[in-house]
């Protein structure tokens, strides 16, 4: 009795995985980046209700799972707050079957922030990296620890810096040490948590903080800071001028030799679309130049 | 009466096959752990491949040679480094991107080499240190200039052996030739006032002098040929390798940082991958390492992302130090709470108010660490941060206070002190703890304005610069203390409770007071089971994760102050280990601190387990 109910059972689930894998031309599942899976998430809506055929799964637990995912083929999208390396690029070049289409849909600022009641409006580059770097890949000067090295104020005194990070798995934390550190390395008493809304949390309830998080902020017990580089004027995080710019991948597998397949296709032609790119800045990014994404969408569905 | 028989065979059954599960678990878990550790220990294989798949990447410095003159370039991401030097004189350009986009400042500069620097014809090389500001040029003779870019007058001169080659690794590491066949390792880095420094770190006498010495595009490992055979020198590892497998060799070259071409005396290419962790030793884990740019040996934890070109620094010592020490400071809250209170209820307290109480207490034990850890980080952490003297009145007020109380009832005599009152006293001065919380707070604030000008935190910052972070280790003792209370609690009192009744008693009727009988009949007996929960809260505190992933910081210091922050083991895997690229030797590190961790707890945990049986074998014997 039982054995027969366990074995319908078994039998009624692998008909339902065949169903899937028979489905698998209507349905998508996109892998990666945490810092992308509200974004994600809003992209899969709007093209669903659009294209109700199609259904579109999507995980996100970091950057890093996404290459292994694509190379097995559980996923056929692969999201990601960075460039894949070499390594991760390596996985489809022994694949004899599968290739990767790459495509930016956006760019990433990663902000400086401070507690709202912080004096301090705006930081340089060089300043930054003489908090944060405890070796120094580029600024030369003196490492600074106290705020009163960077602005007089009764507030702040002369208490030290409270630096916030991300862990070093972090796609953002790599960023930073590129191009903010010079590659240098970190000072060890960077408090690192685990999550941007962690971080932005802390500042918020710290008047001594200072910490640089990616993805979108809004949260009103914080403020960004403006970046200076040399004599001129500080740059918005808005701003395209803004150094701390990264874009935002998203890759896509097609068989070697062929174009994307339909579903895919469309899909990827609806996030460069001018509906996709609203959404990029709906969700707290930058979206690309019109002009851009209209040349990567005619160039997307190529083989 | 066969049915039933059967049935108590049955369940026994049963419990003996769970109870060899659990067995069989924790052992596959520990096999399971240290077998994804173990490759680290392995030996570097070699396997023939088929030609280079992997693109090489572009090695982080260029040199070139025009008739006379050394052109030489550098770049960072801010900095454009280009020079040329003669024999006599080095001139160049430094640019700097200070600008957003393409607007470089550049700085012409020309710098007149001491003429102990005139060369003979070799190959001159620089390594550029501490983000291109300082230039190292070693010399033949065994010197080496280092010239400050911006200073350019300013010239210090540190001595080497003398040379025959030098070849550069990676991280301001320097691989020297000389005598024909001793090998050494040097590391450049750069000290306080940016004072340049060199360190001799080891040195091989080989039986020969090699034909060729090459260093891998990541700098960590060299491939040394002597005649026909090579050697592999593992940079970090500090071990020297003979290949034998190889055959006769006549040319190497590295294509990838793991891959590298033999070219055979016959003329034929070959390509080998190596295989393993080459730079991985047990003294990275466990002694400082020297590193460009600190002028001393650290120790650090420092993992990177895998192939981004950076030097991961794997350090255990910062991160079992953050265990201890908040381990420690945990104990220092709850054992003051846990241990007096376990006397109590186990002791003085009639039955029928022991009941009522003991689960009360040890419902704590249900709330979740996540929760003690969440309230702590963002209810707790800001009001700790700025109302630091109110709590620091209430630390001094409440044990004074109650000991005040206990003296003053002590004073009174015989009629205060009688049994029933004994029983139920810390129950009616409860409330009285609320009152002296609020006069001590209140205490603290009045003493903050009368001696540290209304604000402690910048009176400290101000007088002896020491500057308080939100997440230090007092908070996180503070909440990880509240979660060890309940265990603490419960294994000692029962402890306690378990001591028979008649002895205490016998030793009232022969006239010994409550305290008498407990300190010299009673807490002999149960001492090792108060031991044994000491043990096995500590081994919880050195295991809980969660309270400290969120109150810690998760800062790798090593330092005494209780005013920053730690990193401990258990914070580490909770966050590197999802994202550590699966396999690599980040990944594995991690697995050999959870073997670590787990080893540790594992014998803490046995430990108390086994003074904890000794007791409840005294007590038996005693009832017995």
């Amino acid at each position: 009795m039982t054995v027969t109910r366990v074995l319908c059972l078994w039998i009624a689930l692998a008909l339902d995985v065949s169903y899937a894998v028979a489905q698998s031309a209507t349905s998508m599942t996109i892998v990666g980046s945490d810092t992308l899976a509200a974004l994600n998430t809003h992209w899969a809506n709007a093209f669903q209700t659009s294209q109700p055929s199609a259904s579109i799964d999507v995980q996100a637990s970091g950057s890093a799972t996404a290459p292994p995912a694509l190379a097995a083929g559980s996923a056929t999208i692969g999201a990601m707050s960075r460039r894949m390396t070499q390594s991760e690029l390596a996985l489809f070049s022994g694949n004899a079957s599968l290739t990767l289409t790459e495509v930016i849909i956006g760019y990433d600022a990663i902000a400086i922030l401070v507690h709202r009641d912080n004096p301090l409006t705006e930081i340089s580059l060089e300043q930054l990296e003489r908090i944060f770097s405890e070796t120094r890949g580029c600024a030369s000067g003196e490492p600074i620890r106290l705020w009163s090295d960077l602005i007089a104020s009764d507030i702040l005194g002369n208490r030290a810096i409270t630096p916030y990070g991300r862990p070093a798995s972090s796609g953002t934390y790599g960023f930073f040490r590129h191009v903010v550190l010079c590659g240098g390395n970190p000072v060890p008493w960077i408090n690192e948590l685990a999550g941007t809304a962690a971080i932005v949390q802390a500042v918020a309830q710290e008047m001594t903080a200072l910490g640089y998080v990616g993805g979108d902020i809004q949260h009103s017990g914080v403020r960004r800071l403006g970046l200076t580089m040399g004599q001129g004027p500080a740059v918005r995080p808005s701003d395209i001028a803004y150094p701390l710019r990264r874009p935002l991948y998203l890759y896509f597998t097609r068989l070697r030799g062929e174009e994307l397949n339909t579903m895919t296709c469309e899909f990827a032609q609806f996030v460069l679309s001018d509906r996709g790119q609203e959404l990029v800045s709906l969700a707290g990014f930058s979206p690309l130049a019109p002009l851009t994404a209209q040349a990567a969408s005619r160039r997307v569905c190529d083989g | 009466m066969d049915r039933r028989r059967f049935i108590d065979r049955l369940s026994g059954a049963a419990i003996k096959a769970a109870s060899a599960l659990v067995l069989v678990a924790v052992a596959s878990m520990f096999v399971q752990i240290f077998t994804v550790a173990f490759p680290l220990w392995e030996s570097v294989e070699w396997r023939a491949t088929s030609a280079s798949d992997q693109v090489l990447a572009a090695p982080p410095e260029w040199v070139g040679r025009t008739e006379d003159l050394l052109v030489f370039r550098a770049n960072s991401r801010r900095r454009h480094w280009v020079a040329a030097s003669d024999q006599a004189t080095l001139w160049g350009q430094l640019q700097t991107k200070d600008a957003p986009i393409d607007q470089w400042s550049t700085l012409d500069y020309r710098i007149a080499l001491p003429p102990e620097f005139a060369r003979q014809a070799r190959e001159r090389v620089v390594m550029i240190l501490d983000g291109l500001q300082l230039l190292a040029i070693p010399e033949p003779s065994g010197t080496l200039a280092v010239i400050d870019v911006e200073h350019p007058s300013m010239i210090s001169q540190l001595t080497t052996s003398p040379w025959d080659t030098v070849s550069l690794a990676a991280d301001g590491r320097m691989m020297i030739q000389s005598y024909h066949n001793v090998l050494s390792l040097y590391q450049l880095g750069v000290g306080h006032n940016r004072v340049p420094t060199v360190i001799k770190l080891s040195e091989h006498r080989l039986a020969q002098t090699p034909d060729q010495i090459l260093v891998s595009p990541d700098g960590v490992l060299a491939l040394i040929l002597i005649g026909e055979k090579v050697l592999l020198w593992q940079l970090y590892s500090d071990e020297l390798l003979s290949m034998e497998a190889l055959g006769a060799a006549n040319f190497l070259s590295w294509t990838s940082r793991d891959q590298f071409k033999v070219l055979t005396a016959t003329g034929d290419e070959q390509y080998f991958r190596l295989k393993g962790f080459p730079n991985f030793d047990m003294q990275q884990l466990f002694e400082p390492q020297w590193r460009s740019g600190y002028s001393s040996a650290v120790f650090r934890w420092l993992p990177i992302v895998e192939n981004t070109g950076d030097f991961p620094m794997f350090s255990l010592w910062p991160l079992l130090w953050g265990t201890l020490k908040a381990a420690l400071m945990a104990l220092f809250f709850a054992l003051p709470i846990g241990i007096p209170t376990a006397i109590f209820v186990g002791f003085y307290m009639s039955p029928r108010l022991r009941d009522r109480i003991k689960p009360a207490i040890e419902l704590l034990a249900a709330i979740p660490t996540v929760v003690i850890g969440a309230i702590a980080a963002v209810a707790v952490a800001p009001v700790f941060y700025q109302e630091f003297a109110g709590f620091l009145g209430m630390l001094l007020m409440i044990p004074a206070g109650v000991a005040g109380v206990a003296v003053f009832v002590t004073k009174r005599g015989d009629a205060v002190a009688a049994r029933w009152q004994l029983e139920t006293l810390p129950l009616k001065i409860s409330p009285l703890v609320l009152v002296l919380a609020v006069v001590g707070y209140l205490m603290g604030k009045e003493l903050e304005v009368l001696f540290f000008t209304g604000d402690l935190g910048r009176f400290l910052v101000d007088t002896y610069s020491i500057s308080m972070a939100q997440r230090n280790t007092i908070l996180l003792g503070f909440s990880l203390g509240i979660a060890l209370v309940p265990t603490l609690f419960t294994i000692s009192e029962e402890a306690i409770h378990a001591v028979p009744r008649q002895l205490a008693a016998g030793c009232l009727a022969l006239g010994s007071s409550h305290w008498q009988s407990f300190r010299d009949v009673v807490l002999p007996i149960a001492f090792p089971g108060i031991l044994a929960a000491v043990l096995v809260s500590f081994g919880r505190a050195i295991g809980e994760t969660m309270i400290l992933v969120m109150v810690s910081g998760n800062t790798p210091l090593m330092d005494w102050d209780l005013f920053s922050g730690i990193r401990t083991l258990t914070a580490t895997l909770a966050l590197e280990l999802p994202e550590a690229s699966r396999n690599g030797m980040h990944y594995r590190i991690l697995f050999m601190a959870a073997f670590l961790l787990f080893a540790f707890t594992f014998i803490v945990n046995t430990v108390a387990e086994l003074t904890r049986s000794r007791v409840t074998r005294m007590t038996t014997t005693w009832q017995g």
